[in-house]
């Protein structure tokens, strides 16, 4: 009844956003003339063409009409496409975002962005999007962010789990429900799926905790926030047993909610150092067998320009690298490391309260984790970030922690939401334990910021994924320069430089022959002989013997330069061309 | 002798004499599903890139029952896993019925079989030239250069094969193998041996890189494919684990069906003449590298119990597990899982014309000393039975890449080493019948004894009873229990509406039991009066009930 009701309401919703948005122009038109005479504040756009309110979380099908306006709005940057079915059959939903103008995205070198692989996590969604937003609203206004967007692309998929955020946002749900995905899974191993998950006892739309009056309990409600439950010191009698989050035992096996929907973790399910279910918690049957990770596989492969990746997570504050494992370390060669270590501490600064970590080391082991198969797999530089941490909730000057401590989170809701996050505990007769009382935080709180905090949220981790972005190489020919020879001949010598920090090709996919190696070729004489030159000053020069019209090199480093140098026949101007996957194209013609 | 196999011999076969082509696989296992439908049914679990199916013979009179799965060309080259796999499909059938032994076991267990894993692979022994192949025709870039399939073999000589070819060179390491010439061998420099040659497999240098046939068509070996013991960037073994179709639905039909007890492949990945043996594990690596303790004398006896059916020995050494199917269906699947070659030129083969005193001495060679080498051993095995055009002498040829060189092209018939010769496909797939029927009636069996009921007062009652493991392997392997994916025993009491569970579960798993008598016991305290029952269900092991009276017993 309730959910028939709520499902009815839910497509009124629908329509009545349709028909907004349909007759909406000529009212957005006066609200832009509005705002755009307002002094503008530093960071955001006056009059956007495509106003988003970044103060709350939006379902799979509102993030897909943000997406359709902004490529309405700016059909020459924005491009909507789906990347693939989730479990349910919803479309995994990608937005291209480049200057079409200045080249095609899929020719220049990119960056992947998704969030919301864990469903719960929903805000990596909004960061996703308002990254997108951003630089589409101020493409104009602001030359790095043009110059950015003519030299690169950004691949965009802001929900990679859309079934699962939908259950979410519409279901009743705790703050680490669903995790997984949708599709079904027996937990229990009684041949049943799916049979026994939480119950919405009160149907509130929140999971919240059970406690049941018990006088050998070991909790007491705590005396400054009676809704906080606390555990009496070893030599006291408490008042309360805790009952676990709210449910009944469905399937009448003695269990109360052991069988969720999923359950598996889709992040432990790509293929760099993927460890069967009995090695690693959440891991399914083998790398890929969840759609929605397959369908980002296939994205990845199909894209070999994407040299830099991002995934968005919560919580806690952190820049994530790999590896996930000790063991693995070694794949984790020096040259990227220090990439990586440019890349994270420059985010350590945008983002106050965030810690750059290395996952094994700093937080757990992870076998099969999606940034992971970026760098293990394709070789590219990639990070997760931790939205929202400890340090958001009074900045005091502390570390930021993994665990916010259950104290600061009440007392946030006493003070700055005035007891909205959390339910007060209050009775409720329940069929298998008789008389409980229900209450805790709500499935909105906890892991998500709270609405004035989602733009700086967002904000902050879309400027550190921008300098990614913008550290991905940037190829120029900086001289060709042509001397007379003996005989006759012309020696051609060219320096191709890279003005980024991160390598055309990660010491890690030279290693492995992820990416074909650049091409430095010259068109416009006979080349006789050719090669790389080890010294450009001494001029000792590595010969290729096959081919030296086309030398190839294994990578132009960041911030670094290759050159080169042929013996050719004939007269005339001379073109040098470097071709790299990651790293783009340049040209240059000889005087 | 064994009976199983003197009436396996009896039961009417279809004989083919010759490798069976896609199409004519389709044919067989088609006419097979449709002559004998109440016993065989078929699907197709895959469709191959190149429009194959992937094809899966049920065969059984209870599907849903414990099983076995049976998968041929797991290695595409080795083709008479396939043959080996159609006959025991069809020696089933036709078994069903007729034999009394075959027709319990069907009644009692399922034979999933899939004759052959890399139907695309496999359709190069029908193309030409004739040329080896293992792979997938996915389009792999295998040097990594940015070209994609661009320097595949080619037919040097024109002869319609594909072997090896030998140049001579001052640098070379190669020389002829001075006991037996025919066959190339590394020189050992500390021995004072000198290389002549360099040897390459037969084909021009296509994209000038300096290595020859290095990006071949295709590039996905299935049995490198699978995620045990994966080797990242590994040759031939994917993009990824499990990226192609065909190990997908494999892996998926595994998944899908738990009442698969064993699996049996025909595979160079060999643990029944060599059973795999339990190492303690070293380092600090959470991952299960050799076969559990618990599990390794089952494996073992299983081992013995193919080697005394088919009395074949003296395999060549079974082949890595990395990315393998068959150890992938015991390490990560978590099943019983039995690998070997179909074939292999060891002993001389039986009811020849020449007789076998002679045979034995043929092959063992001069000094009467086996050579360790297997291709020496397989030259003299064929040389013993008369089939020829095996070794292919070295013969000159023009080569584009090698203009001031003598280069020679010979070796060994593509295909040869792995297949006996289609007319013996009959008499030497026979043995490997009985072993998967012997397989299939060594699976777990339930049965519930010492049921019994124990009055405590006014309606109270102790129902209690043994669940017991009747088969000869356990329940699940210890494997099983590891993986983490595997069912175990769910006891169920079922009671009428007179009757009222007061302690335990109503449903409740047990074991895992061990093989030949492991047993858990089950009670319960009931309140009430008439008859509960009492089920036990596993779906490697089939079920069991019995019905209880509420009254003290004896």
């Amino acid at each position: 009844m309730m959910t028939a009701l709520r499902s009815r309401f839910r497509r009124f919703a629908g329509w009545l956003i349709a028909a907004t948005l349909a007759a909406g122009t000529a009212s957005a038109q006066q609200s832009r003339e509005f705002t755009a005479s307002a002094l503008k504040a530093m960071g955001a756009p006056n009059a956007p063409k495509v106003e988003v309110a970044w103060n709350r979380y939006y379902d799979s099908q509102q993030l897909y009409e943000i997406m359709k306006r902004m490529e309405r709005a700016y059909p020459n940057l924005v491009k909507v496409h789906s990347i693939g079915k989730s479990v349910k059959g919803k479309d995994l939903w990608a937005m291209t975002v480049s200057n079409r103008a200045k080249g095609d995205p899929d020719a220049k070198p990119a960056m992947y962005i998704d969030g919301n692989i864990h469903s719960n996590e929903v805000q990596g969604a909004e960061v996703s999007l308002y990254t997108v937003w951003y630089v589409t609203e101020l493409y104009d206004e602001v030359e790095w962010i043009r110059l950015l967007l003519d030299e690169k692309t950004l691949y965009v998929v802001p929900t990679i789990n859309p079934d699962a955020r939908d259950h979410f946002i519409h279901n009743a749900n705790n703050p680490h429900s669903p995790r997984s995905g949708l599709m079904p899974r027996d937990d229990d191993g009684d041949g049943l799926f799916d049979e026994d998950g939480y119950d919405d006892l009160d149907g509130d739309g929140n999971i919240v905790f059970m406690r049941i009056k018990d006088p050998n309990g070991r909790f007491i409600a705590d005396p400054k926030d009676p809704r906080l439950m606390v555990r009496v010191d070893a030599d006291e009698k408490g008042d309360y047993t805790l009952l676990g989050w709210e449910g009944i035992d469905n399937d009448g096996d003695g269990a109360v909610n052991e069988d969720n929907p999923g359950f598996y973790d889709p992040n432990r399910d790509w293929a760099w150092n993927w460890a069967p279910r009995y090695v690693q918690y959440g891991s399914d049957r083998y790398p890929f067998t969840f759609p929605e990770n397959k369908a980002v596989r296939d994205f990845v492969l199909a894209h070999p320009n994407i040299a830099a990746a991002q995934t968005y997570h919560n919580n806690g504050g952190m820049i994530l690298r790999g590896p996930g494992t000790q063991a693995d370390e070694g794949t984790y060669a020096r040259a990227d490391v220090q990439t990586y270590d440019f890349i994270g501490r420059l985010g350590e600064e945008q983002l106050p309260g965030y810690k750059y970590m290395v996952l094994w080391r700093d937080l757990y082991t992870v076998y099969g984790g999606e940034i992971e198969w970026f760098y293990g797999g394709r070789g590219i530089v990639s990070f997760t970030n931790e939205l929202w941490s400890e340090y958001d909730y009074f900045r005091r000057a502390k570390d930021s922690t993994r665990d916010v401590s259950q104290e600061d989170l009440y007392r946030f809701d006493r003070l700055l939401l005035f007891g909205e996050g959390i339910v007060p505990w209050r009775p409720y007769d329940h069929p298998q334990y008789g008389a409980v009382e229900l209450g805790g935080v709500k499935k909105a709180w906890t892991r998500t910021a709270p609405s004035f905090m989602i733009e700086d949220m967002c904000h902050r981790n879309m400027a550190f994924t921008l300098f990614h972005l913008y550290h991905t190489p940037s190829l120029s020919i900086d001289t060709v320069i042509v001397k007379p020879a003996a005989g006759g001949m012309r020696e051609v010598t060219a320096v191709v430089s890279n003005a980024r920090v991160i390598p055309t090709r990660t010491a890690h996919d030279i290693k492995n022959r992820i990416t074909r190696p650049d091409i430095v070729s010259l068109e416009g004489a006979e080349v006789l002989t050719g090669g790389v030159l080890e010294n450009r000053w001494l001029g000792t020069k590595k010969e290729q013997r096959t081919a030296p019209g086309k030398l190839r090199i294994d990578s132009v480093p960041g911030m670094g330069s290759v050159a080169v140098r042929w013996l050719v026949a004939g007269n005339g101007p001379v073109t040098v061309t470097v071709d790299s996957k990651k790293g783009g194209r340049a040209v240059k013609r000889s005087p | 002798m064994n009976r199983l196999l003197i009436l396996l011999v009896l039961c009417s076969v279809p004989v083919s004499a010759q490798y069976r082509s896609a199409a004519a696989l389709a044919s067989a296992v088609k006419d097979l599903a449709s002559s004998r439908s109440t016993v065989v049914s078929l699907t197709s679990l895959a469709k191959t890139q190149q429009g194959n199916d992937l094809w899966l013979l049920t065969v059984g009179k209870r599907p849903e029952r414990k099983a076995v799965l049976v998968v041929g060309g797991v290695d595409a080259v080795d083709l008479a896993g396939t043959e080996y796999a159609v006959r025991t499909a069809q020696r089933l059938a036709a078994g069903y019925g007729t034999v009394d032994s075959i027709t319990a076991l069907l009644n009692d267990v399922t034979f999933y079989i899939i004759p052959r894993l890399n139907p695309d692979a496999a359709q190069a022994f029908f193309a030409s030239p004739l040329s080896e192949r293992s792979t997938t025709v996915t389009p792999f870039d295998d040097d990594g250069d940015g070209a994609v399939d661009e320097d595949g073999p080619e037919d040097i000589n024109k002869d319609g094969m594909v072997t090896m070819m030998r140049v001579r060179d001052e640098r070379g390491e190669w020389l002829p193998d001075p006991d037996e010439p025919r066959v190339m061998r590394k020189a050992d420099a500390a021995k004072g041996e000198r290389g002549m040659y360099r040897l390459y497999s037969e084909g021009v240098d296509n994209d000038k890189d300096e290595e020859w046939n290095e990006d071949p068509a295709g590039g996905t070996d299935l049995n490198r494919n699978f995620t045990y013991a994966y080797q990242y960037f590994g040759k031939n073994s994917g993009i990824n684990q499990m990226s192609e179709a065909e190990s997908r639905a494999v892996a998926d039909f595994l998944f899908d069906h738990q009442n698969i007890a064993v699996v049996f492949s025909f595979a160079p990945n060999d643990n029944l003449t060599a059973p795999w043996k339990h190492e303690p594990p070293r380092g600090e690596s959470p991952h299960v590298t050799s076969v559990m303790k618990d599990d390794e004398e089952y494996m073992a006896a299983v081992g013995k119990l193919f080697s005394e059916t088919t009395l074949l020995k003296d395999a060549p050494k079974s082949a890595k597990g990395e990315g393998a199917f068959s150890e992938w269906a015991y390490f990560h699947a978590g099943r019983w899982s039995f690998s070997v070659r179909s074939w292999w030129p060891a002993e001389p083969p039986k009811d020849t014309s020449v007789r076998a005193d002679s045979l034995r001495k043929k092959t063992e060679g001069k000094k009467g000393e086996k050579s360790d080498d297997p291709s020496v051993r397989a030259l003299r095995w064929f040389d013993a039975a008369g089939v020829k055009e095996v070794a292919l002498p070295w013969k000159k040829a023009e080569h584009p890449d090698f203009p001031d060189r003598d280069v020679e092209v010979g070796g060994v018939r593509p295909y040869a080493l792995q297949n006996p010769p289609a007319d013996s496909l009959d008499r030497f797939s026979l043995p490997y019948s009985t072993f998967i029927m012997r397989l299939g009636s060594r699976l777990p069996s339930l049965r519930i004894v010492n049921e019994k009921v124990e009055r405590l007062g006014r309606d109270l009652y102790r129902v209690s009873a043994d669940i017991l493991n009747d088969g000869f392997l356990p329940t699940l392997s210890a494997m099983g229990v590891r993986s983490r994916w595997l069912r175990s025993v769910l006891i169920d009491l079922e009671t009428g509406s007179g009757v009222r569970i007061v302690s335990g579960r109503q449903r409740q798993p047990v074991g895992p039991l061990k093989g030949n008598g492991g047993f858990a016991t089950v009670s319960w305290i009931v309140s009430g009066s008439g008859a509960v029952g009492i089920t036990a269900e596993c779906p490697s092991a089939g079920t069991a009930a019995v019905s209880v009276k509420l009254r003290t017993s004896k």
